[in-house]
């Protein structure tokens, strides 16, 4: 092969594998029926890059008509602390919730979680209005809270030890090109108040 | 199958990379023990081949010294792309993972060529290839610039939407694997494995001055690049190793630096402008030849 051909190979061998990776079977919280609509737009279109933009508004669609059907919120109601901030400062109203007595008295039992919520977004995903806060089942007296949005919540990250850098990278794998309505981290709890599990999930409109 | 679907975190997979990273190089060692003893009882070995041994793992030393100070900036330049300029973004999967690697092969390929067919790469490259012996020390034996090019060639993929973790990874395995292809210990490996990877065999064929072999074998893994771009050559003749001008030194700083000396050299006796831009572009055979007939006149 000449060294024209050689490197002209080369890069379909590269498009190949690469359409190949981006259509790969999906983890099983994916969407099924979004992952098989998105392969049959591939096979109709020559490989050129708009096809990922097309494949990507049909699969799109697929899931907006699955929404709603599975509600998943896993939680109605938070009772907590709660600011419009910068999300990278979300350090501060950790300490503002750890130092809030008069809600932790209120606690019936040893708590099984913290909640983690982030509503009105701003586009550029740099500040929310954030609520930091425990179910309001597990508190005592009623006191004032925020409704999670309902609907169907996908998972972004989830693992025993994430870090906090690592919950802040995870803002990356949201999908900017779908509407945010809510993102919910859930720190689990064991008895001796040592967070054993956190998971990030979002909420696409 | 299923659990090559599953989502893998950057940590975990930045663990195992410097896992492999730091294990293999002990067992590495322990291999050319191995190598070592082997010669002994063959009765081949010398004092020229100890010095070349410690000369290979001292520019080893002087090649981590210079990684440990780039390293920043080259994992920097990767999350970077990666972060602002990625076309999708792949999942962190073991079907991504494998993809990566055949990907970073063919990345090897085509990086491990044109260090061949410039003065600019030659110069760094040579060094690995200017030892007589082949043994798994010379995989060692690195040039000073041996970490720039790689840069230019794996940056595509994390343009791509591969994770930088996943590519420096890819790297890391395709690295070991090339490590383990240089001994003499193993003459050929059954058919179909020599058919579809890289073999000691082949690499020998790559490391060789005998005319039929210049310029062939590049590959990292795959040696199927190689059949399907046109260079490969299977190993008949004994290989004779090394490079010309023939270097003739056992001296680490000699070895480690022969390669930008000579170029230097080169660009610096160069009759005109047109022939120093030569020596940059055109394949360090063809500065050899020119060198060769000047002798003759
Ligand atoms: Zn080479």
């Amino acid at each position: 092969m000449s060294l024209f051909t050689s490197i002209l190979t080369s890069i379909i061998i590269v498009l190949a594998v690469w359409f190949g990776v981006i259509y790969q079977p999906t983890p099983s919280y994916a969407k099924p029926i979004a992952s098989s609509t998105t392969t049959e737009a591939t096979e109709n279109n020559a490989a050129n890059e708009s096809v990922l933009s097309q494949a990507k508004a049909i699969s799109d669609k697929a899931k907006r008509s699955l929404k709603n059907q599975v509600n998943n919120t896993p939680v109605n109601n938070i009772a907590g602390v709660q600011q419009h901030m910068m999300i990278s400062d979300v350090g501060k109203l950790w300490s503002q919730f750890d130092r809030n007595q008069s809600l932790h008295s209120k606690l019936k039992d040893y708590p099984s979680a913290i909640y983690v919520l982030y509503r009105n977004i701003s586009k550029d995903f740099t500040n929310a209005d954030i609520t930091i806060g425990y179910s309001d089942l597990e508190l005592k007296a009623s006191m004032s809270i925020t409704i999670v949005p309902n609907g169907n919540y996908q998972n972004v990250i989830s693992g025993n030890e994430l870090s906090a850098i690592q919950l802040e990278t995870a803002w990356k794998k949201l999908d900017f090109n779908q509407n945010v309505v809510a993102v919910i981290e859930r720190h689990q709890l064991n008895k001796s108040a040592d967070v054993i599990n956190v998971t990030m999930q979002v909420l696409y409109k | 199958m299923e659990s090559l679907s599953n989502i893998l975190s950057t940590d975990f997979i930045y663990g195992w990379q410097v896992w492999l990273d730091d294990w293999f190089l002990v067992f590495a060692l322990a291999l050319f023990v191995i190598e070592l003893l082997r010669y002994t009882i063959k009765k081949k070995m010398s004092w020229n081949l100890l010095g070349d041994s410690v000369a290979n793992y001292a520019t080893l030393a002087m090649f981590i010294v210079i990684v440990a100070l780039i390293a920043g900036v080259y994992a920097g330049v990767f999350f970077y792309v990666y972060d602002n300029f990625r076309l999708v973004e792949l999942p962190l999967t073991g079907w991504t993972i494998l993809a990566c690697i055949v990907l970073a092969d063919l990345a090897y390929y085509w990086e491990h060529r044109f260090l061949h067919m410039n003065g600019f790469g030659w110069a760094t490259h040579t060094v690995h290839h200017s030892s007589p012996h082949f043994n798994i020390s010379v995989a060692y034996r690195h040039g000073p610039m041996d970490w720039f090019f790689p840069l230019f060639f794996y940056l595509p993929l994390a343009l791509l939407g591969f994770n930088p973790v996943i590519i420096f990874l890819a790297e890391v395995i395709v690295q070991i694997y090339q490590t383990l292809l240089h001994t003499e210990a193993v003459k050929k490996l059954p058919k179909p494995i020599e058919a579809i990877f890289n073999t000691p065999s082949h690499h020998r064929v790559h490391h060789a001055t005998n005319k039929q072999y210049l310029d062939k074998n590049y590959a990292g893994i795959f040696i199927i690049w190689d059949k399907m771009f046109g260079s490969f050559a299977e190993e008949k003749e004994t290989v004779n190793y090394g490079v010309f001008p023939r270097i003739n030194s056992v001296n680490p700083l000699k070895v480690f630096f022969s390669g930008y000396g000579k170029f230097i050299q080169r660009l610096w006796h160069a009759p005109s402008w047109s022939y120093r831009c030569k020596l940059f572009f055109k394949s360090p055979t063809w500065a050899w030849q020119q060198e060769q007939q000047e002798k003759k006149q």
